[in-house]
């Protein structure tokens, strides 16, 4: 079964069955951190934005009438806080800017040094070709639930993921690999 | 490079994917063993793939971290138990040009660009800062509407006198009509997008184009607006993202912004603006008064959606434009008629609910497309109602073996795969 199509109840005598709701997240983050990052670029703010449409999405979860619809409705709140964040400090510009000069703190080398030409290479792609690239590793998603998650056609997927991939080598090797 | 490379390497990239037959296998095989450059892009390619791969797992650390955050924040209770209602039977009396307004203004701009600010920061920075305006908005030919906007809540006030107010936090809608003392109540939380802020849409068509490099700014001279003078801007994109402001020179207040195509193949036209003014919150209240009456009502909601909703939506849709069924099956269909619906709806004389359950029999249509998880086909552009021979629709319900199709007088046939149409 798509691990994504949980029917687990979130609804419980008259409650917000709060162990459901984790089994959600659990299914969805990271789908929803692959999102954010596809939109925001940057890890920091993709943490922050995924737990707070999660928090949001717990407080207004009756306003969900079907459960099976999770996965876009969250999606949806995740995007419009993406957006609220882009708005309000006009982000790309700075992770852009930070990607290039910020310092490390405290910090294990996983992530920002490493892969850092790869970040900066995928914040050049469109989000068209961005978003299949994250859904298909942060997510492992199928070339099918991509399409599923996109609205797309499976042979649309297919050609996104496909030139990303030959987009991003181009990046790459522009800049010298990853 | 010649072709023949170039062909592979779309090809390699598809095999990263894994979703090549065994044959196309082999002749991959065959070239990468005889082109050391296109070896050597596939070497690459896969490098990309397994530094793409450790780049996903060395998040996990992160995704793992958001979960136990919330868990945490769930266990403790820090986070208020939401006790939920019985499902309120949803009291909708909807004015369907209202409705199809908010339809239109579903957020078409999921793509964010990167870039630099351009020359026009000042005005446009005016209006993204901006917390509260007020404004009037002419869409299409349509009538001007009087708005007050804040982040998170429109007013509209239309000469009739009637009021709508759009709170889009709890995706509601409250219609007023001072006139007879109605009220009308629209809750739109089942739709699967939420709709957005005319205003708000305006300042993420402005975000859009001050971030991205392509946007072409040109002058466009200089001309008196309400009496004072104001100098032209024309920004745009391309044809969906283009916008022209006219702004005072004296303080680049925007007097005027043009946004074409922003609902569908319509334009829309803000004026008289007034930024950051004091709004009281009670403006955007969304209790009936007191002296008002809710009227009639209608249901709508996006649940259990079926094959009846789709043949029901499309002679709704056949019935408002001449017999003819749509041209494509999407939300944007409604967008980009968003003029001409409302034109039909007018000449039919309906009444206000009428019309209302006229738009919802469409959108549900569409929610049921949306809804089809396996393949599906429609072939209706050209097609009119009551035409019994052509088929203009088939899907495979679920794990069926045989497909449904719909023809034009909207009678459904279950066809095996070898006899589908062919076009």
């Amino acid at each position: 079964m798509d691990r994504c199509n949980s029917n687990k109840p979130v609804f419980s005598k008259g409650n917000v069955d709060r162990l459901a709701y984790s089994k959600l997240v659990k299914d969805y983050s990271a789908r929803i951190f692959a999102i954010c990052f596809s939109m925001l670029s940057n890890r920091d703010d993709a943490e922050d934005v995924t737990q707070q449409a999660f928090l949001n999405g717990f407080s207004d979860i009756k306003q969900l009438r079907d459960i099976n619809k999770f996965g876009p409705w969250i999606t949806q709140i995740a995007k419009h806080l993406c957006l609220d964040v882009l708005r309000r400090r006009k982000l790309n510009k700075i992770v852009l800017k930070r990607i290039a000069t910020e310092d490390v703190k405290d910090e294990p080398m996983c992530d920002r040094d490493k892969y850092s030409g790869l970040q900066s290479a995928l914040t050049q792609l469109t989000e068209e070709y961005r978003l299949p690239l994250m859904l298909y590793y942060f997510d492992g998603q199928s070339t099918k639930n991509i399409a599923e998650s996109l609205e797309i056609t499976v042979a649309a997927a297919q050609t996104r993921l496909s030139r990303a991939r030959r987009k991003l080598r181009r990046l790459l090797s522009t800049k010298g690999g990853a | 490079m010649n072709i023949n490379c170039e062909i592979i390497r779309e090809k390699l990239a598809d095999l990263i994917n894994e979703h090549l037959g065994p044959e196309e296998d082999d002749v991959l095989a065959n070239h990468l063993e005889q082109c050391p450059d296109c070896s050597k892009y596939y070497h690459d390619l896969q490098a990309d793939h397994q530094v793409l791969s450790d780049f996903a797992d060395s998040m996990q650390p992160v995704i793992s971290g958001i979960e136990t955050n919330i868990s945490r924040e769930l266990e403790t209770g820090k986070i208020k138990t939401i006790p939920v209602q019985k499902t309120k039977t949803l009291r909708l009396a909807v004015a369907a040009v209202i409705l199809i307004g908010v339809i239109a203004t579903l957020n078409q701009f999921g793509i964010i660009l990167d870039g630099t600010g351009t020359a026009w920061a000042k005005v446009s920075q005016i209006v993204l800062e901006a917390k509260t305006t007020t404004f009037n908005v002419v869409i299409g030919n349509g009538p001007a509407v009087f708005c007050t906007a804040s982040e998170k809540r429109l007013k509209q006030e239309l000469s009739s006198g009637v009021e709508a107010i759009f709170d889009y936090d709890k995706n509601k809608i409250l219609i007023l009509n001072p006139n007879d003392k109605t009220a009308m109540n629209v809750d739109l939380s089942g739709l699967p997008i939420m709709p957005s802020n005319l205003f708000g849409n305006l300042k993420s068509t402005i975000e859009i184009l001050r971030e991205c490099p392509d946007t072409i700014v040109k002058r466009l001279g200089e001309r008196q607006i309400n009496n004072e003078q104001a100098a032209g801007i024309h920004i745009y994109l391309d044809e969906s993202i283009d916008i022209k402001i006219w702004y005072n020179t004296k303080d680049n207040m925007p007097a005027l912004i043009m946004a074409e195509n922003m609902i569908g193949h319509t334009g829309v036209v803000f004026s008289n603006f007034n930024f950051d003014v004091i709004v009281d919150e009670s403006v955007f209240n969304l209790d009936i008064p007191e002296n008002y009456t809710e009227i009639e009502s209608a249901k709508m909601d996006f649940k259990n959606l079926a094959e009846q909703d789709l043949t029901e939506g499309l002679r709704a849709w056949a019935g408002l434009m001449e017999n003819k069924f749509p041209e494509k099956l999407d939300l944007t269909i409604i967008q980009e008629n968003y003029k001409t619906i409302e034109q039909k709806l007018n000449e039919k004389g309906l009444t206000d609910i009428e019309k209302a359950l006229m738009v919802i029999k469409i959108m549900r249509a569409l929610m049921f497309i949306r809804q089809i998880q396996t393949d599906w086909y429609y072939h209706g552009d050209g097609v009119k109602l009551n035409d019994i021979n052509n088929p203009i629709f088939w899907y495979r319900p679920g794990e069926s073996k045989t497909y449904r199709v719909i023809y034009g007088d909207l009678h459904i046939a279950n066809i095996d795969p070898e006899n589908l149409p062919k076009f």
